[in-house]
């Protein structure tokens, strides 16, 4: 007959699933319903405790997107990332506390700046540091930026912590609508990190981002094929760091106080395994991993008493977790989410065999 | 600095330097036969000191050297038990995944140690006191003193350590371990056990960092961070003295400690000195690693394209 | 490819540097108006798909609603054949997995089946059951019988009664008139579109070339004028000419005085012993090693003559020269597609944060890069997987795949590192073709260290043979063959004819 049609519309141009940036705009779709529920029931539910807890998330996220960069496509180990966020905090505390007619927006290029200059010199260390080693040797510049913020008084106040009263960019919006300022800069949070999932994600699948993982499989291929090593390995660097330094400038913004106890070694060991959780170049992978290493207790488990006051449970299980998923999943969770659909798949088709028996 | 200040920032240094040593030859143990830095290390130290502590306070009539070898053996098992289990089974996993691995182990056991050993924060025991000692003796004509316990340690770890390296030229199990560092796969196809030389070198490393850690307590406070800045400076040793060859990161060993000493003296750095000793020895550090990239004594291997 | 002059040692750096950036920026305009040109026909083709997407999309939606009345009209034969074949296939199915369930259900009651539900070889029914089996069979014919019996007594009870039919008639011919005007009319319009985006596209390209052009042409007549000296000088068909290479290794002397030329156009062969350093004359040249002494000097595709010591090792694909690697080294992270945009990656030359927001020019460059990708694909008989990762392919294809990457990088030499090596006989063979093949189409000079002497003697214009580090003789596969000295290092003195190599 003529007219026989298809019943799924032939061929679409793109489905919506199938668009690389579905994952990340579901996440922020999710994220503004969660705060503007909270604006609705007038902060009954979800507490605040809980969205600053998703905001805690969504700024430690950006830092493992910058970390992707290092350990998903150029395949390098740092465990610097503590210092440069802290780095970021501390210079934005200054600026605001101390010199506060300089606009938001300079303090955050000249924090970015500041991060990239340092993240520089240590991308040329790790032109000259192979490896584990290298590792190694960013867990000693971790430990000099901490001794730095602890004990430089004058800049960093100390163990005590920086703490910001003005709250910049927002003030007086603030006065214009009833929202609070921590609201809105929650919603920019979102805007912002969604926008730069979807910045990082067109990085990785150019050709930089080949480039970067030619070097980390095969350093004389890259070579030979014109891939310049000093200058990936270095723009891995920096691109990590100033990730990190505008973590840093976004963190101190919204919680307003930051002490030098958050940047030690455990904080770069955590996004680490936050990055491995989630597969180390998937980027609603390493959101969920930061969801479950930073978010976990500060979002569900304050309520219940028996983690609140045993907070070694949830490390234990982070610490078992890495483990388990770098010895049996080295592709993290979305590869333990792609092991599992096509185990379920098998499973039915190992039921239909039994039931049915095999076809001839 | 004058010269009776020199030799004697240099001697109370060597108690450092026997800990470091202690240190050191684990991580290094460790490394050369199954490609892995164990940052788990300081921890299963701590561990072993906390063990000793317990073993202290509960049987007060044992002598303290008797808790020591319990430590000890506690942190030789808990050292084989990280190899075995875990270490072992991840054959397939780049060296930096085996590193993310102790990453795990470290996590765990960071949190777990104060669980198990709740009421445990002061080393001294009730009656038998560390003893507090100093010794004083003459060398080059300049009076120098040195604590009991503090020449202990430099004397204990030296004599460990000749046995260790005298055991890895001369001893059959010696021969085993450099084979194994040399390439793990050919010595299996030539008839040596690898899987008993590696749980026996981590086992031997957790031993002796567990020693360095009861040195390190001995007399202190005692917390689950106890060997945290020792297990940092340790690798940095490592990498500064050079992994490729056993004898080589104790040169590190040497130099940090001396390095660290001297930084903390107020003659040097001024009053404020201890806060800034850190950071210091850091950056100092760091510059020579810079300067050295394969270490003091290490070799650049040249991969054949 | 580039451009440079060669930097001359000392004297008037500023001037070479000036002529460089010059060159290179020339360069990057000729780059542009590639690109404009490529994108044209690819933007049309691109226009072109998603037309014909819409249009098949609509064409889908107005059939659904033509779909009822056709089949009123239709003839009861017809209608009651479409129905069924609507129909049959899930009845089918249905009928087909309760025979299967039975059968299984009555194995299982006979313990004939292992733990995973499949009957072992060998075993079979009792013949009670297969009696009842086939019973059943039979009842599910007759079942599939009356099926379709009812299918065509509804399509004959459907029939419409002539007066409705002659108006169903008209209104279904208008209908599908109003599809083919609504079609058309979209199909024209879509068409009217995409000509208007094409040719303002069109114009915008021509706008860009236009301009490029002009200021290509100003580049080059200041180039000229600028008396652009050559510095390194090399008779016109060499290629490639080692001068008195030298590598040393702290004591050893890997390549001790070497000198050759390797013509134009020609597939040259080194041969030796296994540690006379032919790999590392390879990394001498590529400069992944920097030779101790000595000079290569090196004719680009343009005809500049560069020293290639001067260059670093990733800027030497940039020249014209690209290798091959013993150890097959394809990265196995990517997939084979995306291993040939590597080769191509001094091609992309889009900045950091073009390619962070993704701009029109890098789409377009990776569209471009892509279809070039996919023909050398296409050459080398790789397009049927070229979404898999290399993981796992065999050995033969991993070799396809390096040569692939090196037809991508568009260069006039290259380098083949062991070509042969793991391949079988029919492999070899197909090996031989492939490189002449190459050499031909693409007009390049081909350089080869092999061992397989078959293949050497026979696909090589000259060969030069090498032990210890030292050459031992050159020229074509004839006097190679009869050379005393190389036959006693290499070759083997018993046969004078077809030569084995000696390991």
């Amino acid at each position: 007959m003529q007219n026989t049609y298809t019943p799924f519309n032939g061929k679409r141009i793109r489905t919506l699933r199938q668009n690389p940036f579905f994952g990340f705009l579901l996440i922020g779709a999710l994220l503004l319903a969660l705060q503007l529920t909270a604006i609705l029931t007038g902060g009954a539910w979800p507490k605040s405790s809980m969205l600053n807890g998703f905001a805690t998330v969504m700024i430690y996220a950006i830092v493992g997107y910058g970390f992707t960069y290092l350990l998903g496509y150029a395949g390098l180990a740092s465990l610097g990332t503590a210092g440069f966020v802290g780095l970021g905090a501390y210079v934005t505390a200054y600026f605001l506390k101390s010199l506060p007619g300089v606009p938001y927006l300079a303090v955050i290029l000249i924090t970015l700046l500041v991060s990239l200059v340092l993240g520089l010199v240590v991308g040329f260390v790790s032109l000259r540091i192979e490896g584990i080693f290298l590792a190694i040797v960013t867990l000693g510049l971790s430990e000099i930026f901490y001794q730095i913020f602890n004990n430089w008084i004058a800049f960093t106040n100390g163990p005590n912590g920086a703490s910001v009263a003005k709250f910049p960019l927002f003030q007086t919006l603030m006065e214009m609508k009833t929202l609070g300022a921590r609201r809105s800069f929650f919603i920019l949070l979102v805007l912002i990190s969604v926008g730069l999932m979807m910045l990082t994600h067109n990085l990785g699948k150019s050709s930089t981002g080949r480039a970067m993982l030619a070097m980390k499989n095969s350093t004389s291929a890259a070579q030979a094929m014109g891939i310049s090593l000093l200058k990936y390995r270095l723009l891995a660097f920096l691109l990590s760091t100033a990730y990190a330094g505008f973590a840093g400038v976004l963190f101190m913004s919204y919680f307003k106080y930051s002490a030098p106890q958050n940047y030690t070694i455990l904080f770069s060991l955590n996004i680490l395994a936050a990055v491995l959780i989630g597969g180390s170049r998937n980027l609603v992978g390493t959101f969920l991993g930061c969801f479950i290493v930073f978010g976990i207790t500060p979002i569900f488990l304050q309520d219940i008493a028996l983690f609140r006051d045993n907070p070694w449970i949830i490390n234990v299980t982070i610490g078992a977790i890495i483990i388990i998923i770098v010895m049996f999943y080295r592709g993290g969770l979305m590869q333990l989410a792609g092991n599992f659909s096509t185990s379920l798949r098998k499973m039915g088709k190992n039921r239909r065999l039994y039931r049915y028996g095999e076809d001839d | 600095m004058s010269i009776q200040e020199i030799l004697q920032t240099i001697v109370s240094s060597l108690p450092m330097i026997g800990r470091y040593a202690l240190v050191t030859i684990g991580i290094v143990l460790v490394f050369r036969t199954t490609a892995t830095t164990n940052f788990a290390q300081g921890l299963i130290a701590t561990f072993g000191t906390f063990v000793v502590t317990w073993a202290a306070f509960l049987w007060t009539a044992l002598p303290l050297w008797i808790c020591l070898l319990m430590g000890m053996l506690s942190a030789f098992l808990l050292g084989m038990f990280v190899d075995v289990g875990l270490i072992r089974k991840a054959r397939h996993v780049t060296p930096s995944g085996k590193q993310m691995i102790t990453m795990g182990v470290m996590m765990i056991l960071v949190n777990i140690t104060p669980l198990i050993f709740r009421d445990i924060t002061i080393w001294n025991r009730p009656g038998k006191a560390f003893s507090t000692a100093i010794y004083q003796f003459r060398l080059f004509g300049y009076n120098l003193n040195i604590t009991e316990m503090g020449l202990l340690c430099f004397v204990l770890a030296a004599l460990l350590l000749i046995l260790v390296f005298t055991a890895l030229k001369f001893t059959k199990w010696g021969l085993g371990v450099r084979a194994t560092a040399a390439n793990e796969s050919v010595a299996q196809m030539l008839g040596v056990n690898t899987r008993v030389i590696t749980a026996f070198s981590w086992a031997l490393a957790g031993a002796l960092a567990a020693l360095s850690g009861f040195f390190t307590g001995a007399g202190n406070a005692l917390n689950v961070g106890l060997m945290g800045n020792t297990q940092v400076f340790g690798f940095l040793a490592c990498v500064l003295g050079g992994f490729s060859s056993f004898p080589a990161p104790i040169l590190g060993a040497i130099i940090i400690p001396l390095i660290y000493n001297f930084a903390g003296n107020p003659n040097l750095l001024g009053p404020d000195a201890g806060m800034w000793q850190n950071l210091v020895t850091f950056v100092l550090v760091l510059l020579l690693i810079l300067a050295f990239p394969n270490g003091l004594l290490g070799k650049k291997y040249i991969k054949k394209v | 490819m580039a451009k440079t002059t060669d930097q001359a040692r000392g004297a008037d750096l500023r001037y070479a540097r000036k002529m460089r950036r010059l060159f290179e920026k020339i360069e990057h305009m000729e780059w542009q108006v590639d690109l404009a040109r490529e994108t044209i026909g690819l933007e049309q083709r691109r226009f072109d798909e998603r037309r014909q997407i819409k249009v098949a999309n609509l064409d889908n939606r107005l059939k659904r609603g033509l779909y009822q009345k056709e089949l009123r009209l239709a003839s009861a034969g017809d209608a009651a054949r479409e129905m069924l074949d609507k129909r049959m296939p899930s009845f089918d199915q249905k009928q087909r997995l309760a025979y299967r369930k039975t059968r299984q259900d009555m194995r299982r009651q006979e313990g004939l089946l292992d733990k995973t539900g499949r009957m072992p070889e060998g075993k079979a029914l009792s013949e009670a059951s297969q009696e009842k089996l086939d019973a059943f069979a039979a009842r599910q014919a007759t079942e599939h019988e009356g099926f379709k019996l009812q299918v065509q007594r509804t399509a004959a009870a459907g029939r419409p009664q002539p007066i409705q039919r002659a108006n169903l008639h008209k209104e279904y011919v208008q209908l599908m008139d109003r599809k083919a005007a609504r079609l058309k009319a979209l199909d024209q319009r879509l068409v009217a579109r995409d000509a208007k985006r094409m040719l303002a596209f069109k114009k915008r390209q021509k706008g860009i070339t236009d301009k490029l052009e002009g200021q290509i042409a100003l580049a080059k007549k200041t180039l000229l004028e600028g008396q652009v000296r050559q510095v390194y000088q090399l008779p016109e068909d060499v290629c490639l000419r080692l001068n008195n290479l030298s590598m040393v290794f702290g004591g050893l002397k890997a390549v001790d005085d070497l000198s050759f030329d390797v013509m134009q156009g020609e597939i040259f062969g080194l041969i030796g012993p296994n540690g006379a350093g032919k790999t590392t004359v390879f990394n001498c040249i590529t400069q992944f090693y920097k030779p101790t002494h000595g000079n290569i000097f090196f004719r680009t595709r343009e005809g500049n003559v560069l020293r290639l010591n001067h260059y670093q090792v990733h800027e030497v694909i940039t020249k014209g020269i690209v290798r091959t690697f013993q150890n097959v080294e394809v990265i196995g992270e990517l997939n084979i597609m995306e291993n040939l945009l590597i080769a191509a990656h001094p091609q992309f030359r889009s900045s950091l944060f073009a390619q962070m927001f993704n701009t029109r020019k890098v789409r377009q460059e990776e569209m471009v890069l892509r279809e070039r990708a996919l023909k050398v694909l296409d050459y080398c008989g790789l397009t049927a997987i070229k979404d898999l990762p290399p993981v796992g392919q065999p050995y033969g294809i991993l070799k396809r795949i390096e040569l692939a990457r090196t037809l991508m990088a568009g260069a006039s030499l290259i380098i083949l590192d062991e070509p042969a090596a793991g391949l079988n006989d029919q492999e070899t063979v197909e090996l031989t073709h492939l490189i002449r093949q190459i050499r031909d189409e693409f007009k390049l000079t081909v350089f080869m260290v092999e061992h397989n002497m078959g293949l050497v003697m026979d696909l090589c214009d000259h060969i030069c043979a090498i032990s210890f580090g030292k050459k031992l003789a050159y020229g074509t596969p004839n006097e190679i063959q009869n050379n005393l000295l190389v036959q006693e290092a290499y070759l083997g003195t018993n046969d004078v004819g077809r030569a084995e190599a000696k390991p």
